[in-house]
C-alpha cells in the first residue's frame, strides 16, 4: 500500500513538473524575446513582477493566489460558476501556481540567451526577408540552445522541489495534489523517517541528475560568440 | 534611379555628428563609399536596409518609396530587397556554411549556391561550421551568402579586409560580374581608394 502510494506521489510530482515546464516553455520563449528586443520603456516593471517569486516567500504568493482561487471571492467564483472549475485544493490549482512560481526559472535563461547573442544576427535574418517568427525559430532559438536547456532543467528541477506554494494551494490530497516535497513533511509529521528518506532520497538524486546537466552543458564552448 | 536623403544624429566617442547624405543613383551602379572611422558609413548602410530608423530620411528606388520619414512611411527590412554583408559578416553558428549561403536565398535554387561555393574556393568546407574557418574564409563565406541573395541593392561594408591579394582579385571579378548580370547596384565600403578606383562608377564620400 505504501509502495503504490509512494509510485502514485512520483508520478504525480513529475506530471505536475512536466506540465509546468512544458506550458512555461511555450510562455517562456514570447515573453523573453519581448523583454529582449522590445524598447517599450516600462518593461522592467513585467521584468520584475516576473522575478518576484525568487524573493516572495511562496507562502505568501500561495496565500494569495487562495484567496484569489477561493469561490467566496470573485475570480473563483466565476470559475466554478460558469466554467465548472474548481482551482483551490486541486491539481489544475497547483499547476497554475507553479506555473507562476517557476516563471523566473524558465524567462532569465532565456532573456539572458536573447540578450547574450550577438545582434547582427538577427538583423541578418531581415535583410534576407526572412519574418521575425522564421528568424525566432531558425536562427536565434537554435543559437541559445544551451539557455533552452537550462532554462527547462531549473524549471523542470525546481518545480519537482516546490513546497511551500503547493502546499498552500493544494494543501495534502493522495492522488490530487500531494506530490513528493509534500509528502516527506507529512511523513516527518509522522514520524515515519524510513519513507521520508526514500521521497528525500529520490528528489536528492533527481536535482543532482538536472544540475549535473547543466553544468556539464554549460563547460562546452561557447559557439555564439565568435567574430 | 535611387535618391537618398539622410540627415540622422550619430553618437561618437568625440562628440555628437550629424550623418548627411544627399544623392541621386543610377541603378546598376558601383558606388565605393569612403569617409573617415566612425563617420557613420556603417550607420548609413544600416538605414538603408531599415535597420535604423533615421532622424530625417527620404529613400526612393525607381517608383518604390522605401522610407518617408516625413509621411511616416518605412518599410522594415524584409521588404526593401537590399542585402548587407555585415562588417563581422553574422554567419550563423548553428548553419553550415553551405546552409549559410542557402539561407540567404528568396528562391531556392540548389545549383547557384553550388556556383557560389565553387566561385569563392568553399566547396572542402561546405559541411563545416562558420566557427571552424579562418577569418579570410568566414568573409568569403559571408560575400557569398549576400550574392545569393539576388537583392537590387547590394550592401558590402569592408568586403576584403581579411582575405589575401590574390582571393581579392578572384573576389572582385564576382562582383563585378554579379553588378553586370543582374543590374544591382552595389554599394561597397573601403578604405583602399586604389581598390576601386577603376571599377566604381560612383564614389560616395561621407564627411
Amino acid at each position: 500500500m505504501l509502495d503504490q502510494d509512494f509510485i502514485y506521489t512520483l508520478l504525480l510530482t513529475g506530471k505536475l513538473a512536466l506540465i509546468t515546464t512544458v506550458i512555461l516553455i511555450l510562455i517562456g520563449i514570447p515573453v523573453a524575446y519581448w523583454l529582449s528586443y522590445s524598447r517599450f520603456k516600462l518593461k522592467f516593471i513585467t521584468e520584475t513582477l516576473i522575478s518576484m517569486p525568487m524573493v516572495l516567500p511562496p507562502t505568501v504568493m500561495g496565500y494569495y493566489l487562495l484567496v484569489a482561487f477561493s469561490p467566496e471571492n470573485a475570480f473563483g467564483n466565476f470559475l466554478q460558476k460558469y466554467c465548472d472549475v474548481r482551482l483551490a485544493f486541486s491539481f489544475q490549482g497547483i499547476v497554475i501556481a507553479s506555473i507562476i512560481a517557476n516563471l523566473p526559472f524558465m524567462i532569465q535563461p532565456l532573456q539572458n540567451g536573447f540578450s547574450a547573442l550577438n545582434d547582427d544576427l538577427r538583423q541578418a535574418s531581415y535583410t534576407m526577408g526572412k519574418s521575425k517568427i522564421v528568424t525566432l525559430f531558425k536562427v536565434l532559438i537554435p543559437n541559445i540552445k544551451k539557455s533552452v536547456i537550462t532554462g527547462v532543467a531549473l524549471t523542470f528541477a525546481h518545480c519537482i522541489g516546490e513546497f511551500g506554494i503547493v502546499i498552500m494551494v493544494g494543501g495534502n490530497i493522495p492522488k490530487e495534489t500531494r506530490i513528493a516535497s509534500v509528502a516527506i513533511y507529512d511523513q516527518v509529521q509522522a514520524l515515519n523517517f524510513e519513507a521520508a528518506n526514500r521521497y528525500a532520497f529520490v528528489l536528492f538524486i533527481l536535482s543532482f541528475l538536472i544540475l549535473l546537466l547543466i553544468y556539464s552543458i554549460n563547460r562546452k564552448t561557447n559557439f555564439t560568440t565568435f567574430r | 534611379m535611387i535618391e537618398i536623403q539622410i540627415r540622422h544624429q550619430i553618437f561618437t566617442s568625440s562628440g555628437n555628428k550629424f550623418l548627411e547624405v544627399n544623392e541621386r543613383i543610377s541603378e546598376g551602379s558601383f558606388v565605393h563609399v569612403s569617409g573617415d572611422s566612425g563617420i557613420g558609413k556603417t550607420t548609413f548602410f544600416k538605414i538603408l536596409s531599415g535597420l535604423i530608423d533615421p532622424d530625417f530620411g527620404f529613400i526612393k528606388l525607381n517608383d518604390k518609396i522605401l522610407l518617408d520619414t516625413a509621411n511616416k512611411i518605412f518599410l522594415p527590412p524584409q521588404k526593401r530587397n537590399i542585402s548587407l554583408m555585415f562588417q563581422n559578416y553574422a554567419l550563423f553558428p548553428n548553419m553550415t556554411v553551405k546552409q549559410n549561403i542557402a539561407f540567404a536565398q528568396t528562391e531556392k535554387d540548389e545549383n547557384i549556391v553550388d556556383e557560389l561555393l565553387e566561385n569563392f574556393a568553399l566547396k572542402t568546407f561546405e559541411n563545416t561550421s562558420p566557427s571552424k574557418l579562418s577569418g579570410g574564409q568566414q568573409q568569403r563565406v559571408a560575400l557569398a551568402r549576400t550574392l545569393a541573395q539576388n537583392a537590387e541593392i547590394v550592401l558590402l561594408d569592408e568586403p576584403f579586409s581579411a582575405v589575401d591579394i590574390a582571393m581579392r582579385k578572384v573576389m572582385l571579378n564576382e562582383l563585378l560580374e554579379f553588378n553586370k548580370n543582374n543590374n544591382s547596384t552595389l554599394f561597397v565600403i573601403s578604405h583602399s581608394e586604389e581598390e576601386f578606383e577603376s571599377f566604381s562608377t560612383y564614389s560616395l564620400n561621407i564627411i
